[in-house]
Parts: structure tokens; C-alpha cells; sequence
């Protein structure tokens, strides 16, 4: 992993998540422009899957190879999973899970991370 | 997609997959899901090295995904897996974390529930004690 751009994935899911959490609380759902955080999170979860692809195929290993590649299949899965899931629940609490959805794919890419070493 | 509500507002017992629930089965979910990747890790790489503490990750697992499965769907028999699965987790985090507190020495690696879910932010130990409120609060007549 490139440590520079984990720490972008985790900075854009954070403030997109955070920003979600945000405008549930105040109990808005503006859909279009949820759907643009979200596809945002989620391709930098691809992106940074990507790179470490490409860096195992020049010969790099993670420390712990079984974990990362669970760490990196969730991290690509748990966004539109969890989006999916939450916003079909119209309340402010959907929108609020969909928020934390992202945010989880920081948690994911600190773990990555570690378990790349 | 998956809006299959019942025949709208009849007294009874409220879906525990809406409103907030829709966030709490979210989050067991994520549980549910890193729980069993670990487990699944742990015991296919390293079985020997802790066998209670991988024992207890899968049952940990187990115990999320019928919360998960439990809380998500709607009717009396996943009420009642739902509340079995919380309580057994609230019992789980409780004792294991107490053991793993007292006696260090049985647990060389981490489960889910060591040290009462301090290595997830504690949330093990929150999320029983909101999932039973919900149950109960879900439960009483709109």
C-alpha cells in the first residue's frame, strides 16, 4: 500500500461519511448529492485496491496476505452493501447509516494498513 | 428491492429493521461480517496457537449473524432469534471480558470480546445493551 493515498481514502471517507451523519441529523436526504459521496468513497476504496494489486504483481507481499485480502475485498463490498441497505429505510436514520457505511471504509483502510506492514 | 412492510400501522409489534434499527442492524452486520473473517482467519492459520480465544471467535461470529439476521427480518421467530443472539452476546462480552481481564494468561490473542470489546471501541459492550432496548421498545404498541 501507498501510505500517502490510504491516508487520502481515509480523509474522503471521513468527510463524506461525517458530512452524511451531518445532514441526517439535520434530517436532509438529498439523494443526488448523496450519491456523489458515496461513488466518490467508493472509488477511492477501488483505487487504492488497485495499487496494491498492482504491487503484489511487482512482487510486494503484505505481512499478513490472508487478512489483507479480507480487508480489501470488505473494503470494495461495505459501501455499496451498506448504502443499499440504509437508504432504502427513508428516515433520517437510514441516511445517518449510510454515513456510517462510509466511515467504516476508514476503519477498514487503518486495518489495512497494519496488516500490510 | 426490500420493501415488504406489512399491512400498514396495526397495534403490534413494530419491524426492528426500521427507523434507527436500520442503523443497529447496519452495525451488527459489520460485526457479524469482521467477526467471521477473523474467526475464519485465525483458525485457518494459526489454530494451534489459541484454540479457546479462535473457539470463542467463532461462536462470537455466530452470535452476530443471527442478531444480524435476527433483528433484519420481521415476525415473531426472528424476534425471538434476535433476542437470544443479543442476550447470549451481552452474556459473552460480559464474561469474556471479565476473564480475559483477570486471567491474561488464557487469552495469548484477542476475540472480539477481550477485555469487553476494548479493541473495537468498546462497541461489543454497547451494542447488546442497545439491541435488548430496541427489542423491548420495537415491542410495546404503537
Amino acid at each position: 500500500m501507498i501510505n500517502l493515498l490510504a491516508y487520502v481514502v481515509i480523509g474522503i471517507s471521513l468527510v463524506v461519511g461525517l458530512g452524511i451523519i451531518g445532514l441526517a441529523v439535520a434530517d436532509r436526504r438529498p439523494l443526488t448529492l448523496l450519491a456523489y459521496g458515496l461513488v466518490t468513497v467508493e472509488a477511492a476504496a477501488l483505487v487504492q485496491v488497485l495499487v496494491a494489486i498492482v504491487q503484489v504483481v511487482r512482487g510486494e507481499r503484505p505481512d499478513e496476505p490472508a487478512t489483507f485480502v479480507g480487508y480489501a475485498l470488505t473494503s470494495l463490498l461495505v459501501l455499496p452493501a451498506g448504502a443499499v441497505w440504509a437508504l432504502s429505510d427513508k428516515s433520517k436514520w437510514g441516511t445517518g447509516a449510510a454515513g456510517v457505511s462510509a466511515l467504516v471504509l476508514a476503519v477498514l483502510t487503518v486495518r489495512m494498513l497494519q496488516v500490510w506492514g | 428491492m426490500g420493501g415488504s412492510t406489512s399491512q400498514g400501522r396495526r397495534s403490534g409489534p413494530r419491524p426492528t429493521s426500521s427507523g434507527p434499527g436500520r442503523l443497529l442492524v447496519l452495525v451488527y452486520g459489520i460485526f457479524a461480517l469482521s467477526a467471521t473473517a477473523r474467526a475464519a482467519v485465525q483458525i485457518a492459520t494459526k489454530f494451534h496457537e489459541a484454540p479457546l480465544a479462535y473457539v470463542l471467535s467463532a461462536l462470537a461470529a455466530l452470535v452476530y449473524i443471527c442478531a444480524t439476521v435476527g433483528l433484519a427480518r420481521s415476525g415473531p421467530g426472528a424476534r425471538r432469534l434476535a433476542t437470544v443472539a443479543v442476550t447470549v452476546e451481552l452474556i459473552g462480552v460480559l464474561v469474556v471480558g471479565t476473564i480475559s481481564v483477570a486471567r491474561p494468561d488464557d487469552f495469548p490473542d484477542a476475540t472480539v470480546w477481550s477485555g469487553y470489546g476494548e479493541g473495537y471501541g468498546f462497541v461489543p459492550l454497547v451494542l447488546p445493551v442497545l439491541g435488548l432496548l430496541w427489542l423491548r421498545h420495537t415491542r410495546e404498541r404503537a
